[in-house]
């Protein structure tokens, strides 16, 4: 595995009730670059995801975040690390008991621990981050009043409050509108930019993938099968790998 | 083929009461370190305890005027009527309060809890909350648990009152009885040891019916099926352990002669 990765993840092994989800996962995640996980539904994308949060433990393998290992290192450690990684979730996961302000201010006050950050400045760091993915009208709105794609910008929006440097996308297009999806895929794009995050995005979106990836791996049956850029990846002739770029 | 689906029933159902404890022990491990969520607990008492105001008030009025008509011709019969303020107290504060808005409670607060957590589940709010650095068994199980056991004792003395007026009322309705002629009958049969067992065992409701309430909310899964039966689940176990508590603490108060 190349060093200088700020996620490392070696010989993963998940299963669920007996059924294997992810198998000899190993990948690693550079500074600055946008991974995409390609695959089809079910076959482990967001459980990977959910391991490198330790939402999940592995079976087996091991998960270095910031040459921290995830599965062995204590609440606090992984609180810490936690507050270094931004998690945006497929239905973008709003508390729906509180206002839009309320969510984004949440992680901040949650973590005064590692912040210290002015009222004053929550607030300016609120409008800004909501003003980059142009939901600042709906500050004030509850969630259930916000439309699909506003939910899943909100939540981007939320995940960028602790200003992580890493961020890890699950499923961020899906069930949108191609318009609405593009606009996604370029926020992912400037976040990188200006941000200079580096992230995992799985997604099954072949458009998305083309905006955003700077490298790409296929999962299959919980298996890495193929490794490469769009382009290389796009004339590859095995067929679980050309099936997503024939669609 | 009876005997493999009873034998995996049991089974089951061992494993859930281990859950149950499990969770409780997780409980209690969160409620005792670093970081008390005292604001949030505010905020859950006010869901628990202010918001259900109003039925336990109008359910209150309601037992102590039914239990007064329903009692009087008989103790009418038995040239007895000047028992009935003490009588029907009594069995209000003993039981009648207690387990009535228990189950009350468990209806409203517990089905609201199995809903809200289920709810926050399946959406992923919880790993959210979990993926800010933020304990959710504390943030969310401590405060709502630690809300339902301080508010339905609160609630079930609230009742009491509203109860006994309900029986003024009812006393009233037949008899030109005075209030402070009814205050006196009423409380003059009654004891410390008949306010205290049933106030300790309020506790044991409210802690209960929080910590079934949450854990069915906080391990629901199969989507917004789940909801459903988190919620349901909710009110259904809570209730049948309200019995089993009061059954409990009988035995222990006839224990003791009280």
């Amino acid at each position: 595995m190349e060093t200088g990765n700020i996620i490392t993840i070696q010989n993963l092994y998940k299963a669920f009730a007996g059924k294997t989800v992810l198998e000899d996962i190993n990948l690693g995640l550079r500074p600055g670059e946008n991974l995409v996980v390609l695959g089809k539904s079910g076959t482990g994308k967001t459980v990977l995801l959910k391991c490198i949060v330790g939402l999940l433990t592995p079976d087996n393998g091991s998960i270095q975040v910031f040459d921290t290992n995830v599965e062995k290192c204590t609440h606090d450690e992984l609180d810490k690390i936690r507050t270094r990684i931004g998690y945006v979730f497929q239905h973008g996961a709003l508390y729906d008991s509180i206002s839009l302000r309320e969510n984004m201010l949440f992680p901040l006050m949650r973590n005064t621990r590692f912040f210290k950050t002015s009222e004053k400045e929550m607030k300016q760091l609120v409008e800004k981050n909501l003003k980059s993915v142009d939901l600042l009208d709906a500050i004030d709105k509850m969630p259930g009043e916000l439309s699909g794609g506003m939910k899943k910008r909100a939540g981007l929006a939320r995940a960028l409050m602790l200003s992580p440097e890493i961020m890890l996308y699950d499923e961020p297009t899906s069930g949108l509108d191609p318009f609405t999806a593009q606009e996604i895929s370029d926020l992912i794009m400037s976040i990188q930019r200006e941000k200079g995050t580096a992230s995992i995005i799985v997604t099954h979106d072949m458009k998305c993938a083309e905006t955003v990836s700077d490298r790409i791996c296929i999962l299959h049956n919980g298996k890495f099968i193929a490794e490469g850029n769009y382009k290389t990846l796009g004339v590859s002739e095995d067929r679980h790998v050309s099936m997503f770029f024939s669609t | 083929m009876k005997t493999s689906l009873l034998l995996k029933n049991i089974e089951t159902f061992l494993i859930e009461l281990t859950e149950i404890f499990r969770f409780i022990g997780l409980f209690f491990n969160n409620l005792f370190t670093k970081r008390f969520e005292f604001d949030e607990m505010i905020n859950q008492m006010y869901k628990t305890g202010y918001r259900s105001f109003f039925l336990i008030s109008v359910t209150g009025l309601i037992l102590g005027l039914v239990l007064t008509l329903q009692t009087r011709p008989m103790m009418a019969d038995l040239g007895a009527e000047a028992w009935l303020p003490n009588l029907v107290f009594v069995s209000i504060i003993r039981e009648m309060g207690p387990v009535i808005m228990a189950l009350l409670f468990a209806g409203k607060v517990g089905s609201g809890i199995g809903a809200e957590l289920s709810s926050m589940r399946v959406t992923e709010q919880i790993d959210a909350m979990e993926v800010s650095a933020t304990n959710p068994i504390k943030y969310l199980v401590v405060t709502r648990v630690l809300a339902t056991t301080i508010m339905l004792p609160v609630l079930v003395f609230y009742a009491d009152f509203i109860a006994f007026m309900g029986s003024f009322l009812g006393m009233k309705a037949y008899s030109n009885i005075s209030f402070p002629l009814f205050f006196t009958q009423a409380f003059d049969g009654i004891y410390f040891y008949d306010i205290i067992p049933a106030t300790i065992k309020t506790f044991f409701f409210g802690f209960f019916i929080g910590i079934i309430s949450c854990y069915k909310g906080y391990y629901a899964n199969r989507g917004t099926e789940g909801v459903g039966h988190a919620a349901n689940a909710a009110v259904v176990v809570s209730s049948m352990v309200i019995f089993l508590i009061d059954l409990i603490a009988v035995q222990i108060t006839s224990l003791f002669e009280i």
